[in-house]
Parts: C-alpha cells; sequence; structure tokens
C-alpha cells in the first residue's frame, strides 16, 4: 500500500470515531419524577438515591430509583455526569454495596420509554431518560448536566 | 460461661434471625447474588525454617491452623495450588416489609476444604433515612475491606494484604447500629457495634473474642473516603493460660485513605492491636508479644480494562518480656511487595495476575526462630459476581 493510500484510510478512520464519539456524547439525558413531584434537587442528591444512600426525597417522602440497562447509552450517560463515576467503578461499586448487605441497585427496566410509564404513575419513582422523549406525562428536574 | 452455653446462645441467635427470615419470605422481594474466585498459585523461593523445613506464605489467616495443626490448605508451597484463595459465596436478600431486610450468605472456601460456612445471617432494620439497626451474625467491620473481605471482585488484589489482614477471626453475632447522613457532596457514617466471635481453627483450642465494642466513622465525597475504626474487648484461647475466667483485654485501631485522582489511585491503611494484660499468653509462644503495628500502602492506574497496581506492606511486632525478660521490647519487621495486574475483561469478570515477595528483619527474634516467612509468590485467579 503506498503511504497515500494509507493515510486516507487513517483519515477515514478518525472521522468514523469521531463521530461515534460525537454520538455518545449527544446522547442528552434528562432527570425525571412525577410531575406532582416538586421537590428542588441537586445532582449530588439524585446521585445519592441512584447509589442507595438515601431513601427519600429532599421534602422526606420515599424515593425509588429506576435504573436502565448498563449497555445503553443513557446508563453511561447518567454515570458520567450524575453519579460521576465511570460504568467499571460503578460495577465494583455495587459489589461493593451488595455483598456487604448495605444496598441492593435500583430496579433496571428495559429502556427510557418504559421508566417514563412508570414515573409517570408513581410520585416516589425517579428515572432519567433520553431528553428527545420527555414530556407532559413526567416533570424534568431542571440540572445542569455537563 | 460455658462453652456449649456459649454455642448454643449463638446457635439461638441464628435459628431466631432464621425463623424470623422464612415464614416471610412468600411475601418478600428475595435477590439471589453470589461471588466466586478461582485461584492457582505457588511459592517460587522458599527461605529455610531453624527445623530444616521451608517458608510457606499463608493466604487465609481464619483457616491457617484447623483442628490444631497448620493447615497446608491455607497457604502456598512449591507445589502449585488452588486452594488457599479459591472461595465461592452466595448471598440471599430479602426484603420485607416497612424498612425490614433479612441477609445471609452462605460461603466456602479451599482453605476449608470447601465446607459451606454460614458466614452472616442478620435482620436490618431501618429506623428512619439516618438510622440503621443490625442484629445476628455479621463481618466484625474493623478493616476498610472487612465488609467484602471474599469478594475479589470487589478490590485489585487477588486478597487483600495479609499484613493488615490476618486476624484469626472475622464475623460475630451482636447488633449495631448505624447513622448516616450527607452535606453537600459528602456523606459520613457512624456505626457502633457489640458482641462476641469464636474461631474453632486457633493452633491449641478455639481462639474467643466476648464483649466487645467498637466503632467505626466514615466519610467521603467523589475522590477521596476517609476511615477510622476502633474495638476493644476480652479474647481468649483455650489451650493457653488465658481462658473464659482470665481472659486479655485487647484493643485494636485502624484508618484508612482512599484517593481517586482520574485514573489513578492510591490507598493507605494502617491498624495497631495492643494487649493490656501481663503474664498472659493468647497464641500459644513463647514469643510473647503485645503489641503490633501493620500498614498497607498502594497505588494502581487504570489504562483502559487493565490496572496494573503496587502495593508495600509492613508488619512490626513488639516482644514482651514477661516470659523471658532479655526479649522484652525486641521488634520483628515482615515486609511484602506486591506488584499485580487487573484486566476488567468482562462487565462481571476479572483476571488478575500478582507476584507477593515477604522479607524478614535481620535481628534476635530471627535469630530464635529461625526465617519466619520469606517467601516469594505467584497468583493468577479470576473473580466473578453474579
Amino acid at each position: 500500500m503506498k503511504w497515500e493510500t494509507m493515510r486516507g484510510a487513517q483519515i477515514v478512520v478518525c472521522v468514523f470515531f469521531g463521530m461515534l464519539l460525537a454520538s455518545v456524547a449527544s446522547a442528552e439525558i434528562v432527570v425525571i419524577v412525577h410531575p406532582e413531584n416538586q421537590n428542588k434537587m441537586s445532582r449530588a442528591d439524585i446521585a445519592r438515591i441512584f447509589t442507595g444512600k438515601s431513601k427519600s426525597f429532599p421534602d422526606g417522602t420515599s424515593a425509588i430509583a429506576i435504573d436502565q440497562k448498563k449497555e445503553s447509552l443513557s446508563y453511561a450517560a447518567f454515570a458520567a455526569a450524575v453519579l460521576q463515576m465511570n460504568p467499571k467503578a460503578l460495577r465494583v461499586y455495587w459489589a461493593r454495596q451488595m455483598f456487604s448487605g448495605n444496598a441492593i441497585p435500583p430496579q433496571v427496566v428495559e429502556d427510557g420509554q418504559k421508566v417514563k410509564d412508570m414515573v409517570s404513575k408513581d410520585p416516589s419513582m425517579i428515572g432519567y431518560i433520553d431528553s428527545s422523549i420527555a414530556d407532559a406525562s413526567v416533570h424534568v428536574i431542571p440540572l445542569r448536566l455537563r | 460461661m460455658d462453652q456449649t452455653i456459649h454455642k448454643n446462645i449463638q446457635n439461638i441467635v441464628l435459628s431466631l434471625v432464621l425463623l424470623l427470615i422464612f415464614p416471610s419470605l412468600q411475601a418478600a422481594e428475595i435477590k439471589l447474588s453470589g461471588f466466586a474466585s478461582f485461584v492457582g498459585g505457588k511459592a517460587i523461593k522458599q527461605a529455610t525454617l531453624a527445623d530444616g523445613s521451608d517458608a510457606t506464605f499463608v493466604a487465609d489467616n481464619i483457616y491457617a491452623n484447623i483442628n490444631g495443626r497448620p493447615n497446608d490448605a491455607s497457604r502456598y508451597s512449591d507445589k502449585l495450588s488452588f486452594r488457599p484463595d479459591t472461595t465461592i459465596g452466595l448471598q440471599i436478600h430479602a426484603a420485607l416489609s416497612q424498612g425490614l431486610n433479612a441477609t445471609a450468605q452462605i460461603k466456602g472456601t479451599g482453605a476449608n476444604n470447601f465446607n459451606a460456612d454460614l458466614e452472616w445471617a442478620f435482620l436490618t432494620y431501618e429506623l428512619s433515612e439516618h438510622m440503621t439497626l443490625q442484629a445476628g451474625r455479621m463481618r466484625l467491620p474493623l478493616f476498610f475491606y472487612s465488609d467484602f473481605l471474599d469478594v475479589g471482585y470487589a478490590y485489585h488484589w487477588i486478597r487483600p494484604p495479609t499484613a493488615v489482614y490476618r486476624l484469626p477471626i472475622s464475623s460475630y453475632e451482636g447488633a449495631s447500629i448505624k447513622f448516616r447522613g450527607g452535606l453537600g457532596s459528602w456523606d459520613s457514617a457512624l456505626r457502633v457495634y457489640g458482641g462476641n466471635g469464636i474461631s474453632e481453627n486457633a493452633l491449641l483450642g478455639d481462639f474467643n473474642a466476648r464483649d466487645m465494642l467498637g466503632m467505626e466513622l466514615s466519610t467521603s465525597n467523589s475522590w477521596l473516603q476517609l476511615r477510622m475504626s476502633v474495638l476493644n474487648g476480652d479474647f481468649f484461647t483455650r489451650g493457653t493460660t488465658t481462658g473464659e475466667d482470665n481472659p486479655v483485654d485487647a484493643m485494636f485501631a485502624g484508618a484508612s485513605v482512599h484517593m481517586k485522582l482520574n485514573k489513578a489511585f492510591l490507598m493507605a491503611e494502617a491498624t495497631i492491636t495492643k494487649i493490656n494484660d501481663d503474664y498472659l499468653d493468647l497464641f500459644n509462644s513463647l514469643l510473647q508479644t503485645d503489641y503490633n503495628e501493620s500498614y498497607i500502602l498502594s497505588a494502581g492506574y487504570e489504562i483502559g480494562d487493565f490496572t496494573p497496581h503496587i502495593s508495600y506492606t509492613e508488619i512490626k511486632t513488639e516482644l514482651t518480656g514477661d516470659l523471658i525478660p532479655v526479649l522484652e521490647g525486641v521488634t520483628n519487621r515482615s515486609n511484602t511487595l506486591i506488584v499485580g495486574l487487573r484486566w476488567d475483561f468482562h462487565p462481571a469478570a476479572a483476571l488478575k495476575l500478582e507476584y507477593s515477595s515477604v522479607t524478614e528483619s535481620d535481628n534476635i527474634f530471627r535469630a530464635a526462630v529461625g526465617k519466619t516467612g520469606e517467601t516469594d509468590i505467584v497468583n493468577v485467579g479470576l473473580d466473578i459476581v453474579f
């Protein structure tokens, strides 16, 4: 292979990975609760509920976190932006919590649509979904993620 | 209290916990999970002991001795062995109603011939968001890694370094209360606990811990974790000059720091153990010790799925002259260098490669007993969680 052709191939590969990275970064997520839930919450408050450190909203009512599948883009985006942990650190964290009998991981449902359905029906639930599917059936918690 | 009575009380406590758990199981949300480590290893260098035999590396201090004899299954020698660190555990967690949870853990380890032991069986009751009560058989929370000591997947080493993680007892029967709270990006917790414990695997008779009272305080944010722990109790080993009626009063204190700096991590843990009585022999040894200090320093760096790491540990044992006056204050140091690699090749599994090298100080202690534990070992391990 000639030098020029190889360079060309390298550039194509770079552009491809660049696009892939861009699509990961653009998985914009929002944290949602039931429309009646008007709690003001910080990133740290939400992280506490999703890491089993807290089981209630700031007003004292019970909070149940609904998680998404580990393979989903939303999961990776949420872990990075809200929990501020990489997926590997999060897996080790849960192994420690679970096998010390301290806390068990949140319930996992199949996708964002299901999270939205559940949260829209139960004032104690909190979840995260891709911003593109958020609607009036849920309340989006105003948070500056990134 | 007589030994059988003590054991009966233990059994009654366990039965009560189980009785409370099982009738409500139909209504409960049950989660079954487990962990396993398959580890092979062998010594590649062994010092010669005073009696002419080779030094070995004790990987599991809980089962270092069984029925009063050194247990080969807990040690690495020049023969490849898969026993000392291989462990399988199953945990059942039942969420009952009203903040009541039941947890039980069964563990089998190669060092104990894979006999299944009920490690834990306890009830957790959440009194409020900030207060939790636990009662039953639980892990003794002396060290940072105590709570998940057997779960290889939860740390970077093959095993938490034995210089610090060396006590013959790891569980107790009793009760604890935990307070926790958050402030800004910091989360803190205080646990106070009390109870009794027993290890049937001491060199002569069983090793007993009675009337223990301990405390654990921790605080953490996203990159820093601080922890301290203290314990006081009465201890005795059947078959030594200590016993039911003349136990020794001893205390333990430990502290740890964990730091995450982007892709690097740093940790340190240090402990002190002190026996407060004279002329009492807890470990059936002419080389009586009443004080020791130990520490671990460890650092690692994540490169994708690979985590190379390096650690240095020390245990310093100080002898008493209660029996042999010339030994008063003589100290022995044992240092271990650990170099390893963890590879997270799968979301629920990690492969580990590790080399440990133990060296000991050259002094009167060693002159008296010969080189005590200088050994180099290599290990390969696979850890999974399910």
